[in-house]
């Protein structure tokens, strides 16, 4: 990111905070915490993070090693989640499964977070050709359902967590394009944007500097939801077979592998359905949080 | 403009996206790193037989002159062979189309039954303990993964209690609805979850205009007020959600068709990514493109019919 956006969005947001200054800003920041929705969905991502970055010194057993003599043990006080076909620890894989979704939306929508903001500064400030071309190919990668695509590319690619964060960045860009021209077709004609182009600030210099600080946050919000989703879709693809392969700890893998003894050892894919359903809610509590405050 | 110029101007400008969406799909077997022939083939492959395939998906040809016969081929209405199935792509989409087909339109009407009176429950009791139930309850709906709830309701409805069949595709129409059932149902609990969510607040949006508290001092019932004046005004924003995320509900077809061993075109998709039968991969990635494409259309289409202020 460019300096003047990180410098704005610190003079703005960050210092205010800390220095106490009673400004509108501070106000809204306070707000967005005694909102309940963003308060509930703060304390659930902070939760899930600091398991997922602090996952080996958490984790009970390694999430790998197999014990073939404890396979299917029930929920007990040594194996909280009980063990799985393997032997292997469920509640450990379920902790490190949390890095892997802290992983994939970090990588794949940060990549798509990126990308999406480039691509749709350049389509609204500058318009014309470039406008629209990146929007047809915006219109043709959206018209491909998510999912479908995104087996597609995993096809090509072949199956696995590096290319599965490659996929979903490919994919997941297109969204934020689309809210960052609208935001600066709006923006564009605004007193302060005329003015910084009368004083001759470069291009760069105003949109960096001038139309990204107010335009960031539609897409910090549609982040959020994003996260949630992205979670589900990674689930879904290493649960058929597409994602993630095992022994990875992923969520969507772990449910794949118990998915034959629901009925005998039930803790096998349950907790790991529990562990997408804790992640997905924080992050759509967080999103409503984050939409009340922009909506306000 | 008249609604018919709309109609014909919306049509003519989708040509490009169409053009970029066919690309795309043409794309998919020139992306695969190495040779897409000895991909599908495995190691083990002759070169006989590497050259036979090749000469078969037109390798050898120039890139332009592939990308023509790719376009000329789809102009016959063909989507070329499976390598799989032995047997054209499209006569194979087709046998299994109904399947997909019939699934989601039964999921979209069962979000329909669900979320309109939901919505509407919660709205009339808005802050109090139904509303409070009918949010939560969404929330967790949304937040479970249809794989899980999929294999959750096999386990109990089908295994437990034999109320369902568990797996495939039945004969006749009532068989075939008993088969779709809870499929369909789990299918349309995510869209459910959106839509109410939607619904509520919109509703609860148009609640506050003025023509509302008009129609209120006039003495009409609530249930004139919610059916007759709200309601219509909020189901724009709630045809939109619906409209929007009728990819994710095509897209999860693979998942839940899955998981009900439905003989769909979703599960031959993820059958046919496992055979690395390509070919296929294009045909029914194009396929899902082209459905999407054309729901689009209709959505559009229908925004001019309710609400004739967006064509003028």
């Amino acid at each position: 990111m460019h300096k003047t956006t990180i410098g704005t969005i610190m003079s703005r947001y960050i210092v205010p905070f800390f220095a106490g200054e009673d400004t509108t800003r501070w106000e809204t920041l306070k707000n967005f915490i005694k909102n309940p929705n963003s308060k509930a969905g703060l304390i659930m991502i902070g939760i899930l993070t600091f398991v997922a970055i602090f996952a080996p010194l958490i984790a009970p057993y390694d999430p790998y090693r197999q014990n073939l003599s404890e396979s299917l043990n029930p929920p007990s006080l040594t194996h909280p989640f009980g063990t799985d076909l393997y032997g292997r620890d469920v509640i450990s894989r379920v902790i490190y499964g949390a890095w892997i979704a802290v992983k994939i939306c970090v990588i794949g929508i940060g990549i798509a977070f990126i990308i999406g903001n480039l691509a749709g500064a350049l389509s609204g400030y500058y318009g014309g050709w470039i406008d629209a071309i990146i929007m047809r190919i915006v219109d043709s990668i959206m018209s491909f359902p998510f999912l479908v695509l995104v087996i597609a590319i995993m096809a090509i690619f072949g199956p696995g967590l590096k290319n599965l964060y490659f996929a979903i960045a490919i994919v997941s860009w297109c969204q934020y394009a689309r809210i960052v021209r609208s935001k600066y077709l709006s923006e564009k004609e605004e007193e302060y944007v005329r003015a910084a182009k009368a004083i001759g600030f470069s291009d760069t210099r105003v949109i960096f500097g001038h139309l990204m600080p107010n335009s960031i946050m539609p897409t910090i919000v549609y982040a959020s939801l994003d996260c949630a989703l992205v979670i589900l879709l990674a689930a879904s693809l290493s649960f058929i077979g597409v994602g993630a392969q095992p022994p990875t700890p992923e969520w969507g893998a772990q449910i794949a592998e118990g998915r034959q003894f629901l009925q005998v050892a039930w803790w096998v894919a349950t907790f790991p359905a529990l562990g997408i359903m804790y992640a997905v809610i924080g992050f759509s509590l967080l999103g409503d949080g984050l939409r009340d405050l922009l909506e306000k | 403009m008249s609604l018919g110029r709309y109609a014909l101007r919306r049509f003519f400008g989708m040509a490009p996206v169409f053009f970029i969406v066919l690309f795309t799909v043409f794309l998919m077997l020139h992306l695969i790193p190495g040779d897409p022939a000895k991909n599908i083939l495995g190691i083990m492959a002759t070169p006989e037989r590497l050259e036979q395939l090749r000469d078969a998906l037109g390798l050898n040809e120039p890139i332009y002159k592939q990308f023509y016969l790719f376009l000329a081929q789809l102009g016959h209405g063909s989507l070329g062979m499976s390598i799989r199935y032995k047997a054209p792509i499209t006569e194979l989409i087709f046998s299994r189309l109904k399947v997909t087909l019939s699934l989601v339109i039964m999921s979209a009407v069962f979000c329909v039954i669900i979320s309109l009176p939901l919505s509407l429950w919660a709205t009339k009791h808005r802050g109090k303990a139904p509303d409070y139930a009918v949010r939560v309850s969404s929330l967790f709906i949304f937040s479970m993964p249809e794989f899980w709830t999929g294999l959750v309701a096999l386990n109990i409805f089908a295994l437990r209690f034999g109320l369902f069949p568990t797996r495939g595709w039945g004969v006749g129409l009532l068989d075939n609805l008993h088969h779709l059932f809870l499929p369909s149902l789990i299918l349309g609990l995510f869209l459910t979850a959106l839509v109410t969510r939607a619904l509520r607040s919109d509703m609860l949006e148009v609640l506050r205009k003025e023509y509302i508290q008009t129609a209120k001092t006039y003495g009409f019932s609530d249930r004139t007020i919610y059916l007759k004046y709200a309601l219509k005004n909020a189901l724009l924003p709630t045809i939109t959600v619906l409209g929007l995320n009728l990819g994710w509900l095509l897209g999860s077809t693979v998942v839940i068709e899955t998981v009900f061993s439905l003989p769909g075109i979703g599960a031959m998709l993820l059958d046919a990514v496992i055979v690395r039968d390509y070919p296929l991969i294009q045909g029914i990635s194009l396929i899902f493109a082209l459905a999407i494409m054309l729901n689009n259309y209709v959505v559009d289409m229908l925004y001019g019919l309710i609400d004739p202020r967006i064509y003028r």
